[in-house]
């Protein structure tokens, strides 16, 4: 597994005095293009930016929490804890995503309720749970100070504000790329990549049977769709929280597969510690729901061996 | 919505063709013409952070205020509408945001038109874009960022229904209605006048904190009622706290 992150591959392509430079990052051939907004285009500044910004607990409310407080970078960006301390250490209410790869996701939150990643950035930033903070009083910070506002004016020919912040932030969070795992050499040809346990585990994963990659599907293995694989919590609509539709109640998007071995704890609420009590989970056929509101019809019980489980663990640890 | 009675004024959208060439001055220095807010219980005036009450003996303390009115119109005698802001912000608790004043053409008018909320292109836009002070920003602190939209009404409070505030079975209250299923259109408040240069004119909303309880759409019980989010638990209640709320302005 190797986290490409700022450490571009090529160069930074040479400029011209008053051009802004294009950051040239070698993005993964396997996954196409990234989607990267017209108003914000990578540069190396704005990345560098962003970076100080995503490590600096100046953005909230108390000057204690950075995003890295929650998204650790040795954890793929993930946090420890099912939920998160935010402000004055209260419970976040979902657990905090892996932050990989986000240039290819469609939209954001575990509801999908988030557009763009730069306008994702806004919600830990003012939420009263987490950093608590407000666009205004950031902004002040950031101008008070003559390092950073000589870094966004080099960024963004602007001084800091939410236009600034939020795109330093995006592009950042861009750069964060999760490529070249054992399952990714064995995808490129090496068939070496993964051993004979995670090659078993492997083909238990895409047997048509275990419905694994029927959601775990691509090369990010995530159909970025919506399920509700858990009993819904009274006080998280998940995706009925954006869709306004009760039969949504309880769903909550896909998560990518990649990097998963750093990334626990897993589900929205972070109940599962470890991939095998999420095997277990998935072996067993869920848990039971209110009559109200079904499990996804693909999770069933699995006649999954000890072997079986420990090569699908195998595999997961692969990705 | 047909049950509320509301004077309904035809489609904005053609009004929107209309030129407007109008903008909003947020300045303290108004003059021209201006556009307030007040709280009212039943003809009297009620003010933000003191109690006052409803009906049922209720006692209410509104602790915050805010709402959106987008496609500001003027209505002429011949009913046709004259655009001068394409949404505003009041705040019942912020100076500056309770009164706006607007550069209006000169005329003779029969009433205001407006939309309580903001339209779904105004709904739909990136807060970030905008310049800190309007009123679409994210310093206004009404975007909703886990929903990419705006809540349209903000407001809180406690209520007691014994009829004292201050007891440990005081309930607050929070709604934050929002989303494009919830905005309401041509909100008519009639009122004659003139403007003309060296003539001032300042008309005030009065907010009738009485109807967001026992308004048209529906009785809201602030004990077991006392949140509305976006969320599809609450929508129902959120419907009838907006209509209530319309129905609560006039002129």
């Amino acid at each position: 597994m190797r986290l490409l992150g700022c450490a571009f591959l090529a160069g930074l392509q040479s400029c011209e005095q008053g051009q802004t430079r294009q950051a040239d990052i070698a993005f993964p051939e396997a996954f196409g293009p990234p989607s990267i907004p017209e108003d914000n285009p990578l540069t190396p500044e704005k990345i560098e930016l962003g970076r100080l910004l995503f490590f600096d607990p100046i953005l909230s409310r108390n000057r204690d929490l950075s995003c890295s407080s929650c998204h650790l970078p040795e954890h793929g960006f993930a946090d420890t804890l099912a939920l998160s301390k935010g402000f004055h250490s209260r419970d976040g209410e979902r657990n905090a995503p892996a932050l990989m790869n986000l240039a290819w996701h469609p939209r954001f939150n575990l509801d999908g309720g988030v557009r763009t990643l730069e306008l994702q950035a806004l919600v830990p930033l003012l939420d009263s749970n987490e950093m608590a903070s407000s666009t205004p009083s950031i902004a002040e910070r950031l101008r008070a100070d003559r390092g950073y506002v000589q870094k966004f004016e080099k960024a963004f020919h602007r001084l800091p504000d939410d236009f600034s912040l939020v795109r330093a932030l995006g592009a950042y969070q861009r750069s964060l790329i999760s490529y070249g795992s054992a399952n990714d050499r064995f995808n490129e040809g090496d068939a070496h990549a993964l051993s004979e346990s995670e090659l078993r585990g492997r083909a238990l994963f895409y047997a048509p049977e275990s419905n694994c990659s029927s959601c775990h599907v691509g090369v990010f293995l995530t159909d970025h769709d919506y399920y509700r694989l858990l009993p819904p919590d009274r006080k998280d609509a998940g995706r009925a929280r954006v869709t306004l539709h009760l039969e949504d109640w309880g769903k909550f998007r896909t998560p990518s597969l990649r990097n998963v071995k750093n990334t626990g704890p897993y589900f929205h609420n972070g109940q599962f510690q470890s991939l095998e009590a999420v095997i277990d989970f998935y072996a067993r056929g869920g848990d039971p729901m209110p009559d109200s509101l079904a499990i996804d019809p693909r999770i069933r019980p699995m006649p999954w061996s000890e072997r079986d489980k420990s090569d699908l663990l195998a595999f997961l640890q692969a990705l | 919505m047909k049950n509320i009675g509301w004077t309904l004024v035809g489609s904005w959208t053609l009004a929107a063709l209309f030129i407007s060439g109008c903008e909003e001055r947020k300045t303290a220095d108004l003059g021209g013409f201006s556009l307030g807010i007040e709280l009212d219980n039943q003809g009297e005036p009620a003010f933000a952070g003191e109690p006052l009450q409803v009906d049922d003996g209720t006692e209410v303390r509104i602790d915050e205020l805010r709402f959106y009115l987008s496609h500001l119109r003027l209505m002429k005698s011949d009913s046709s509408l004259v655009p001068f802001a394409d949404y505003t912000l009041f705040n019942l608790t912020k100076a500056g945001e309770l009164r706006h004043g607007f550069e209006i053409p000169d005329g003779s008018y029969i009433g205001i038109v407006v939309n309580l909320g903001l339209d779904s292109l105004q709904n739909l836009s990136d807060p970030t874009v905008f310049p800190m002070d309007d009123y679409l920003s994210s310093a206004a602190g009404m975007y909703w960022t886990w929903a990419t939209q705006y809540r349209f009404v903000l407001t809180e409070g406690k209520a007691n229904q014994i009829g004292l505030l201050g007891r440990p079975d005081d309930v607050s209250f929070s709604y934050h209605p929002g989303g494009d299923h919830l905005y309401v259109k041509d909100l008519f408040f009639p009122r004659e006048f003139n403007a003309a240069p060296n003539l001032n004119t300042s008309l005030t909303l009065k907010i009738d904190v009485q109807k967001w309880f026992y308004g048209p759409m529906g009785t809201i019980d602030v004990r077991t009622e006392n949140a509305v989010h976006d969320d599809p638990g609450s929508q129902e209640l959120a419907k009838r706290f907006i209509g209530n709320f319309a129905a609560s302005l006039s002129i």
